[in-house]
């Protein structure tokens, strides 16, 4: 679904952003895009979703080059930005103006996710809060069904019971022939979500692991006394550590501190 | 490349469809807003110059000066999308093709103010004498239609025994309508050009660009002499304005066609500014 190989970028009259750049995805997953800050993350979405154009290296999204914006590309991605725009009209307006456009667009699911995250439908767009903005193009994307979703930093904005909705309901919507691309800083958020883990790390892919892969190898656990244990990594946390072990087990994978792990430069793979 | 991803009537009638959904209250508040601006300036003039004011031009003055200031600004607003990251990542994932959404910007922009602005002037002047007229009964309109065609299709006439004999008709329309609409795609290549200031560095680059010609005009008729070059009859057939001056709609023409180039240059130059975007 997605091909990217010996991918270079930079901003203008700025330092590469990405140099050899190579990765693939494959249908069928929820994927965690995950990086520090400047990392490049927003970057290659839009490279993806065919906002940037890349220097050199070869980019293939559903058998399209993102760059030309083809409509039979464009039809089958949706990419929600972190900072968006909507028009001064209603609700009812905006999904008449905007549904057309992608064939598998799912009326009946559009309106039972506007219920789940009680977005008043009479409303217009312009009068929502930043929050209920964000429900609205979150439940729009997933109503899309399209191939790819791209969805950078979906949580930032939303309340505590709106980030559980928008967990259900990703979960729920989603098909096989479908990929999730997301883009985050809150991998609380998403930690139970993603099936594969991609890291970001000086214009690399440092790391691009499916879950179960990761829970086959290591373990992911508090513990008081470090000699006892021999980590691979280590964080303080308040009564010992988190700590990352070697062996696989039923532990729940601690992106956060698998993150941390990776980009400080210890070598888990 | 396909067809269907070039051009697809289904999806530019969905784009018109989007546009109209999202911007008519803005579309609908502007057309009221130039209707009763034209009517208020009209029929103020038309208090002020009271009885009879059946050989006075100003109005047609008044609707060249408001054609030409009121277009800069309504087309070089249109792309409203680039003034803006999070709109134009909007505008740039939806699934048209550039030419669909370059069309949609063209009907909505230059199209829409080229044949719009004058149906709504000439409205708010029909609307305006009849209201004057109600208030001063004496007030006898200028005919403005009826000027206009004038000005449009004019006669072409000679004297012959100190009468006044039609010989033809001078269509002027051809060249108005060619600067109109050369005019508007510059501006409209500013408004795909430029972020910020797009009217400002429409008129700068304009003015740059005017000041230039003129000065090659000058220099090839002045310093180098062309203009006291005359083509012989049997040489003709290389000037498109034949052998001389004579036929004032050959030049007419001529010079339609060449100006109507540099707007259909302005509009390719702004499809493919539209083309290359990145945001």
């Amino acid at each position: 679904m997605i091909n990217i190989q010996s991918l270079e970028f930079s901003h203008r009259k700025r330092e590469k952003l990405f140099e050899n750049l190579s990765f693939s995805l494959k249908p069928g997953s929820i994927t965690g895009l995950l990086g520090k800050n400047g990392a490049g993350k927003t970057s290659l979405l839009k490279i993806m979703a065919g906002m940037l154009f890349p220097g050199k290296g070869e980019i293939e999204v559903l058998g399209h080059q993102p760059k030309k914006r083809e409509p039979d590309f464009l039809k089958f991605v949706y990419y929600l930005p972190e900072e968006f725009y909507l028009p001064a009209t209603s609700v009812r307006n905006y999904l008449k103006a905007n549904s057309g456009f992608y064939p598998n667009f799912d009326q009946e699911l559009m309106k039972y996710q506007m219920q789940e995250f009680e977005i008043p439908v009479e409303n217009r767009l312009d009068k929502m809060s930043y929050g209920q903005k964000k429900k609205f193009l979150i439940s729009f994307s997933l109503a899309t069904k399209c191939k790819l979703l791209i969805l950078d930093e979906p949580t930032n904005g939303l309340d505590i019971p709106s980030k559980a909705t928008f967990r259900k309901l990703l979960a729920g919507a989603l098909t096989k022939e479908q990929l999730v691309l997301i883009s985050t800083h809150q991998v609380k958020d998403v930690e139970n979500l993603i099936d594969r883990v991609v890291i970001l790390n000086n214009g690399q892919v440092m790391m691009d692991k499916g879950i179960l892969e990761i829970s086959d190898q290591f373990q992911f656990t508090s513990v008081k006394d470090l000699n006892a244990t021999n980590p691979i990594y280590h964080e303080p946390s308040p009564g010992g550590y988190r700590a990352i072990l070697p062996g696989g087990g039923d532990s729940q994978i601690d992106i956060e501190l698998l993150f941390n792990a990776a980009t400080k430069g210890i070598k888990l793979y | 490349m396909k067809q269907n991803a070039i051009f697809n009537i289904k999806r530019f009638g969905s784009l018109l469809r989007r546009h109209l959904l999202h911007n008519y209250s803005a579309l609908l508040l502007s057309l009221l807003v130039v209707f009763g601006i034209s009517f208020l300036v009209i029929a103020f003039f038309q208090y002020l110059g009271r009885n009879d004011q059946s050989n006075t031009q100003e109005y047609f003055i008044i609707f060249i000066f408001s054609y030409a200031i009121l277009g800069a600004f309504y087309i070089s607003s249109a792309f409203s999308s680039f003034r803006n990251k999070e709109k134009a990542q909007a505008y740039l994932m939806i699934p048209g093709s550039i030419l669909e959404k370059y069309l949609v910007e063209i009907i909505f922009y230059p199209l829409s103010y080229l044949l719009l602005f004058p149906i709504l002037y000439v409205t708010a002047y029909q609307l305006s004498s009849s209201f004057i007229s109600i208030i001063v009964p004496e007030f006898i309109a200028f005919d403005l239609i009826g000027e206009i065609g004038k000005i449009m299709v004019s006669d072409v006439s000679r004297f012959e025994y100190g009468e006044k004999i039609v010989v033809g008709k001078l269509h002027i329309w051809i060249l108005f309508v060619s600067i109109s609409f050369s005019l508007a795609m510059a501006f409209f290549l500013g408004a795909a050009s430029f972020k910020k200031y797009a009217m400002l560095k429409t008129l700068l680059g304009l003015a740059a660009y005017i000041g230039l010609c003129i000065w090659i005009i000058y220099w090839l008729m002045g310093v180098l002499g062309w203009s006291t070059y005359r083509i012989l009859e049997n040489e003709s057939y290389l000037s498109p304005l034949g052998a001389g001056f004579g036929n004032d709609q050959v030049v007419i023409n001529f010079f339609s066609i060449c100006i109507l180039c540099f707007g259909l240059t302005f509009s390719v130059a702004s499809f493919f500014k539209l083309r290359e975007k990145e945001v």
